[in-house]
């Protein structure tokens, strides 16, 4: 079991994981640090980006392009659901939020179904991505190498546009004081606008680019949005870092797990997460939040 | 105070009566909204009524709907030929939802209330289970047209009036584990990790070493793992001559094929997948099932004539070539049509005993049941072509439909009987 | 208390115990007009969703991942019909009855483990999240604990309960209409306990741990004590509501333990009316009736489930019995009386 190979796989693959929830992590992240809204849906716009992806795909046969088509698909749904039923929501109490966001859930993934069909859909990765590439020890596939790439780059992106421009900038003073910001006058709304569409679009980038890896089908939304729960508990909901470090840690445990017992690697996350609140109930980072 | 008492008590019978009546609308209300047909009815006789019920939404709701499908055509076909003893056959969908309780819920409507004569249908081990028990109180027949576990068939579990219209996991896993043994000796076997997977595994490897095979690793794969790169890796590692997906079905076996041709496992060894549909090995794709050997128990491009028949009506109605889902449906609608129209009745004992003697061949070739209720038929292995063969040089989208899923090469035919279940492990001895 | 303080405390005239007739009136006779597993169905998650009010409408906590104790009270009952079919356990056959108190207890437990874990998490959203956790993690130990709990198939084919009465006779439950007055029989007095509960002091204070927490703990209420005992008694209804759906059904599966099917016991709880005694029975009854006469029109009833949880948090907040409130207070008021 000491065999490089099967270590450099195991990083390699936990990584990439790591990478696809940190982006869907961050997008809820943002919703919740801003309007306190926690995005129950967040996992059907992942699935609805990798369906918008298919169809771009199907239409173009150009999958660069899909990528970005696809984020910004879901990020405009945000115009939908945002000033119509989010805006109506805010001041409610939180447990009546969380109703409303699984009403949209229930909502959104019947969309789904209603436009593409309930059968799972193919995505080929394009070819220069989809053979192996050769790494010193390892072979592994490209496309899983371009997944952690690329997210990685959104995330930096990410947090560049957090801290240095100027929505950016409203967008975290928005989430720490709201009267503040309207008090300089500037309109609220529109803030929270940009930033539910900026969050579920990094879901979609998030489905966009596990696409061509496992398939589009109906449920994807559901499997990963469980994973995200863990990731919120872990990480906390509003901390960058605490996101990222949340991540990493359940990335690479589940792809070690399953070399050493494969049926560990996806019910270790629960007893990571056990384990945390017993232990240290404040989440990883402890109290404080950043965003 | 009297006053007072006398005000509560007038108004604790308002309410209570409030109450009765709510009921009685609620009931009254669902009994009409019951009433309602999915075909029109004629006017040649009273509908002879069928149920027809799968899991339309839910996780396997792609695989239901292409039950619907071959339900739905079925009984279009047996109407066009004059229906069932003279009179319009009319089929009630429901959807079960996948979930038990559901699933009786509604048997027990569509038996009470709309007074259906059989059950067709139901995807799901414990669905299966749920109405057999169910159907056997009733005494009604209900053909489920999924894979049966042997559990559902032993004797004293099946219902007398229960049939299985596809082949048994047991079937499906001996079959495949004897040809592999065919292929190559040493195999690395791939399942799901659950207990219906954990079926098809051991009946794989039972039959796999019996025939000489050996067994050098195996790996159980979480049930809807969508990442498959770790256990490839590991199975890589052993280094068989061959590689098993035993078990895997549905999206995560388009997955495993698809990451396993990022690995270039096809051309380092043997592939076998043990079960796959049409729908299945589209979504995995040409470049995925290129020399995947595999099992499958229906194949549309046999070059039999009751296959052409079927897949002709099929793309007429529906403009796509017929998944291996819709048969089970399509040939238990027809076999019981045409049994009750023999028997001359719907009685249940009567259609009995001329469905237990009859033959029929309605898609892929004869079939007929077996006294554990079990749909005995033909069973296939093929293998997937290259891309190249297939395309011919030209691009996907140029390609007509007729050759696009012509991606199979058939390679051997097999009789369930050389794989079900014995009499002995079901208890019938 | 006078019926005027807040809309959401208890309307005087069903404080009496005549509204609790009406809701036993209700099950005795809605067999004879509606399919019988309906009303079941009915009866059985209720006792569900009560359980869930007495912390979302109570205590004021959202708890996604309820369906898990119902789950849990499901297969512990039924592991224990099971082995004690199969002679695994020495419990004689007129003594099978005792599956359901096992049922319960282990599900109560079962909730004093997931209200500890629930409870340590941060204040907020958190502790939802960690109750849809705990839920996954109940969920995915009944699959991979195949070989006790039939995994992907569940447990199947259980008995019908037989009684005896020493000296007398042997009662057995034939079929599904016995088994289910005889569940009518267990959950008649559960029913009363629960309405003792909420309209007593205990049911006060938690009441109170909604409307402000810290005063409740400046009174010298240890709040997470109460919040304790609240987790442990709903998990205990939901617990009877899973015995009661083995007894009727027979068997059970992963799908009484699934996570979206604690969405369900949510939206039954919001559309009949969270807080109130009768709102479970309301949002049950509505919810299935709902959720069946779409099933039949559409594959996507979904949509239309979803849609209505939006409508009622957005315009119906106290739910149906809100609305029913609103009428007998405005019919009431203009014929005068108090």
């Amino acid at each position: 079991m000491i065999n490089p190979e099967l270590i450099v796989t195991a990083i390699l693959n936990g990584l990439s994981i790591a990478m696809t929830l940190a982006l869907v992590a961050l997008g809820m992240g943002l919703i919740f640090g801003l309007m306190h809204v926690p995005n129950f849906a967040q996992g059907n716009f992942f699935a609805l980006g990798a369906y918008v992806t298919f169809s771009i795909v199907v239409l173009t046969g150009n999958f660069w392009l899909a990528i970005p088509i696809g984020a910004l698909c879901v990020a405009l749904t945000g115009l939908l659901f945002e000033p119509v039923l989010l805006r109506r929501m805010y001041g409610r109490p939180l447990p009546e939020i969380l109703v409303v966001m699984f009403g949209v859930l229930l909502i959104t993934f019947d969309a789904i179904e209603v436009i593409w069909g309930s059968v799972g859909l193919p995505v080929n990765p394009p070819s220069v991505l989809a053979g192996s590439v050769s790494l010193a020890v390892a072979e592994y596939p490209a496309y899983r190498l371009f997944q952690i790439v690329f997210a990685g780059v959104v995330c930096v992106m990410f947090y560049v546009f957090l801290k240095k421009t100027t929505l950016g900038l409203l967008i975290r003073a928005g989430a720490q004081d709201r009267g503040m910001i309207q008090a300089l006058g500037i309109d609220i709304n529109k803030i929270f606008l940009a930033g539910f569409c900026i969050g579920i679009g990094l879901a979609g980038v998030g489905g966009a680019i596990t696409a061509p890896f496992t398939q589009v089908f109906p449920l994807m939304g559901n499997d990963i949005i469980i994973k995200i729960f863990v990731v919120v508990v872990l990480g906390g909901i509003g901390s960058f870092r605490g996101t990222l470090l949340a991540t990493f840690i359940l990335g690479l445990a589940s792809a070690f797990s399953a070399l050493i017992w494969p049926p560990l690697s996806e019910i270790i996350i629960f007893f990571i997460m056990g384990f945390i609140l017993i232990v240290r109930p404040g989440g990883i980072l402890g109290e404080g939040e950043e965003v | 105070m009297s006053e007072e008492k006398k005000v509560s008590r007038r108004k604790w019978i308002k309410y209570a009566g409030a109450g009765v009546v709510l009921a009685a609308a609620a009931g009254a209300g669902y009994y009409v909204t019951q009433q309602r047909p999915t075909v029109p009815t004629s006017t040649k006789g009273p509908p002879v009524k069928i149920g027809v019920m799968m899991g339309l939404t839910g996780p396997y709701s792609g695989n239901c709907k292409k039950m619907l499908d071959g339900a739905n055509l079925a009984t279009k076909q047996v109407n066009e030929a004059g229906g069932v003893l003279d009179r319009p056959l009319e089929s009630y969908v429901r959807d079960d939802e996948l979930n038990p309780g559901v699933a009786v819920r509604r048997a027990t409507e569509l038996i009470e209330t709309v007074k259906i004569e059989a059950l067709f249908g139901t995807l799901g081990t414990h669905i299966v289970h749920a109405l057999n028990d169910y159907m056997k109180k009733i005494g009604k027949m209900y053909f489920a047209c999924c894979i049966p576990v042997v559990l559902t068939k032993k004797k004293d579990t099946r219902s007398p009036y229960t049939y299985f219209m596809l082949p048994s996991s047991a079937a499906i896993s001996r079959s495949g584990g004897e040809y592999c043994s065919t292929l190559a000796k040493k195999w690395y076997l791939m399942y799901p990790d659950y207990s219906g997977g954990v079926e098809f595994f051991s009946y794989f490897k039972e039959r796999l070493e019996e025939k000489g095979g050996e067994v050098i690793g195996t790996d159980a794969a979480p049930l809807g793992a969508t990442d498959f790169s770790p256990f490839i890796t590991r199975a890589l590692a052993a280094k068989p001559e061959g590689l098993a997906w035993c078990g895997q079905l549905g999206t995560d076996l388009q997955n495993a094929l698809k990451q396993s041709q990022g690995f270039k496992v096809t051309e380092k060894m043997y592939v076998f997948s043990g079960n796959n549909t049409l729908t299945d090995s589209m979504a995995a794709g040409l470049d995925a099932i290129k020399n995947v050997y595999t099992f499958m128990d229906f194949y549309w491009k046999l070059p039999r004539e009751p296959t052409e028949k079927y897949v002709q009506a099929y793309l007429a109605e529906y403009g796509e070539y017929p998944d291996t889902y819709s048969i089970g449906t399509y040939t238990a609608i027809r076999a019981w049509a045409d049994a009750v129209n023999k028997a001359g009745t719907t009685d249940t004992e009567a259609v009995k005993k001329v469905i237990d003697q009859m033959t029929f061949d309605w898609c892929k070739g004869p079939q007929y049941f077996r006294w554990d209720g079990q749909c005995m038929q033909d069973l296939f292995f093929v293998k997937g072509k290259t891309p190249e063969a297939v395309l011919k040089g030209r691009k996907t989208e140029e390609v007509p439909a007729e050759e696009r899923f012509d991606i199979f090469e058939f390679i051997k035919e097999i009789k369930s009987e050389v794989a079900e279940p014995t009499a002995k492990e079901e208890g019938y001895e | 208390m006078s019926d005027t303080e807040t809309t959401e405390l208890p309307v005087k005239w069903f404080r009496s115990w005549q509204g609790l007739f009406v809701v036993i009136a209700f099950f005795l006779i809605a067999p004879f007009f509606l399919p019988l597993s309906i009303v079941s169905d009915v009866m059985v998650f209720t006792m569900a969703v009560m359980g869930f009010d007495l912390l979302y409408g109570y205590t004021g906590f959202l708890s996604f991942g309820h369906s898990a104790y119902f789950g849990i009270g499901t297969y512990a009952t039924a592991i224990f019909l099971q082995s004690a079919t199969f002679k695994q356990i020495p419990v004689p056959d007129s003594w099978l009855w005792l599956a359901i108190p096992v049922g319960i207890v282990i599900a109560a437990a079962a909730g004093w483990l997931g209200g500890f874990l629930t409870f340590r998490a941060r204040a907020g959203v958190y502790g939802t999240f960690v109750t849809i956790a705990i839920q996954f993690s109940f969920w995915w130990a009944m699959l991979k604990w195949y070989w006790v709990t039939g995994g992907e198939n569940g447990i199947v084919n259980l008995p019908f309960l037989v009684f005896e009465i020493p000296g007398l006779a042997a009662i057995s439950l034939q079929d599904m209409h016995s088994a289910y007055f005889f569940n009518l029989l267990v959950a008649i007095p559960v029913f009363f306990v629960a309405y003792r509960i909420v309209h007593s002091p205990f049911g006060l204070i938690l009441r109170s741990i909604r409307e402000n927490e810290e005063r409740v703990a400046f009174l010298g209420y240890d709040v997470h004590r109460y919040r304790m005992y609240s987790f442990i008694l709903s998990a205990f209804l939901c617990g009877v509501g899973g015995a009661l759906y083995v007894i009727y059904y027979r068997f059970t599966g992963l799908h009484t333990i699934d996570w979206l099917s604690s969405g369900d016991l949510v939206i039954m709880s919001v559309l009949g009316g969270s807080g109130v005694y009768w709102g479970p029975i309301i949002g049950s009854f509505l919810f299935i009736m709902i959720k069946d006469y779409f099933s039949l029109y559409t594959w996507f009833w979904r949509l239309f489930v979803g849609g209505t949880a939006i409508i009622v948090i957005l315009f119906f907040r106290q739910g149906v019995w809100g609305i029913l409130e609103k009428v007998s207070r405005a019919t009431r008021t203009r014929r005068g009386e108090s």
